[in-house]
């Protein structure tokens, strides 16, 4: 039996005709299951590990990237099959995945076919899309060996899963998912602009283990939550969540 | 005499406004960036800023211009426009653009220099032969001289 997430943003007229088709399709299907709305205070591992004591075999996601991250970087620790049914805008993910974004998403689920996928992990946390420091005056080491240094300000950005776009100078930089190592982008600050600041080319780094620190406290934000820290480790963890992905995948 | 002309394509294929950065390149410092330590990758690396410690790559290694490298540096191939003070061991091509300026022995499979480029330190390539008739005597001389020695031990032994 299948328990579905509904993201809160769902409850929109707009998206009423999506979520019935889905539903139809899910019932035809044979997977239609328990609907459980997500609220902005509700604890998505608490509610998981709940299912999961009562007997079930799969927690489908359906809402955007966001979504996505707000669950999985609670739920990650769970050890249960996960799937993902992208509605509305703001799905990335699901293209890296190769689920399409709508109703065709539930033929997807329905075919089952299960990959184990690598996530993030800082400071006891973790991360499936992306983990975005702002423009900090930081030291970076990677993987106990080389130290990554810069005079002024960057801002860094590790992706995981999440396709990576600086706009600016019409590059896209292409990331590799569940490659077996995480990519960092470095981008220095070179000066102030008028309205923001100027940046320089991004460096690349591939690395499985990094430490970021500081003299002062700096903002992290990983899968859409905030903290302030002086030091933090980010790792890769192999192989951490198995999920239900479509042929199309990225990777 | 009225013939039908071959449809214009309405919209022809324009280039992409958005280039997309060459996926196969791994590892990129950047102007700004210091590196320190023993840097080593899987894929290619393109180095814009400042190394210091080893570079040490499978595949191809690029130095831009302005780029300086004070350290060791071992790659499969590599394309140097920048500054290298250290040894560097090449595996297939190493080419120095104009701007290069390389301070340490090198050694590799292919060299090719272009006008402008410094270099200072011993280079060592494989396969050079180059012997003269008196050095060639010689080697015969030292190869007929080892048959005979190890013959004339093999019958002592074959008599004791």
């Amino acid at each position: 039996m299948y328990v579905y997430l509904y993201d809160n943003f769902l409850r929109q007229k707009k998206y009423d005709s999506t979520i019935k088709a889905m539903e139809t399709r899910l019932t035809d299907f044979g997977i239609a299951g328990k609907i459980i709305r997500l609220q902005n205070f509700t604890d998505a591992k608490a509610i998981i590990e709940d299912e999961i004591k009562k007997g079930v075999s799969g927690i489908i996601i359906v809402g955007n990237d966001s979504t996505f991250g707000h669950v999985l970087s609670r739920a990650a620790t769970c050890d249960v099959l996960f799937g993902f049914l992208p509605v509305g805008s703001g799905n990335q993910i699901a293209e890296v995945l190769g689920i399409p974004v709508g109703v065709e998403a539930c033929d997807i689920l329905s075919k089952r076919r299960k990959v184990k996928l690598d996530v993030g992990w800082f400071n006891n946390r973790y991360f499936v899309s992306k983990l975005y420091i702002p423009p900090s005056k930081i030291t970076v080491e990677y993987d106990e060996k080389f130290k990554v240094s810069t005079k002024d300000k960057v801002e860094l950005v590790v992706c995981n899963l999440q396709p990576f776009e600086w706009k600016g100078k019409g590059q896209i930089h292409i990331i590799h998912p569940q490659d077996g190592k995480l990519e960092a982008f470095l981008r220095p600050v070179t000066g102030k602009g008028i309205f923001k600041d100027k940046y320089e080319e991004p460096s690349i780094f591939p690395f499985q283990e990094m430490i970021v620190s500081s003299r002062k406290p700096f903002t992290v934000e990983a899968d859409g939550k905030q903290s302030k820290e002086t030091k933090i480790k980010i790792k890769l963890a192999r192989k951490r969540v198995e999920m239900v992905v479509g042929r199309e995948r990225k990777f | 005499m009225f013939q039908k002309s071959t449809p214009e394509l309405s919209n022809p294929i324009r280039e992409s406004d958005t280039k997309h950065v060459q996926d196969d390149v791994e590892t990129v410092v950047g102007p700004s960036v210091k590196v320190e330590g023993d840097f080593a990758s899987e894929g290619n690396i393109v180095v814009k800023g400042i190394v210091s410690g080893s570079v040490k790559t499978s595949k191809t290694l690029t130095v831009e211009d302005g780029a300086k490298i004070f350290a060791n540096v071992s790659a499969g191939d590599a394309v140097v426009s920048g500054g290298i003070r250290g040894n560097v061991k090449i595996g297939g091509r190493l080419e120095l653009t104009e701007t290069a300026q390389i301070q340490g022995d090198v050694n590799c499979g292919i060299l090719s220099v272009a006008p402008g480029a410094l270099m200072q330190g011993k280079i060592t390539m494989k396969g050079v032969n180059l012997k003269d008739e008196a050095s060639e005597k010689q080697d015969k001389k030292r190869i007929s001289l080892g048959r005979t020695l190890s013959k004339a031990e093999e019958e002592e032994n074959t008599a004791e």
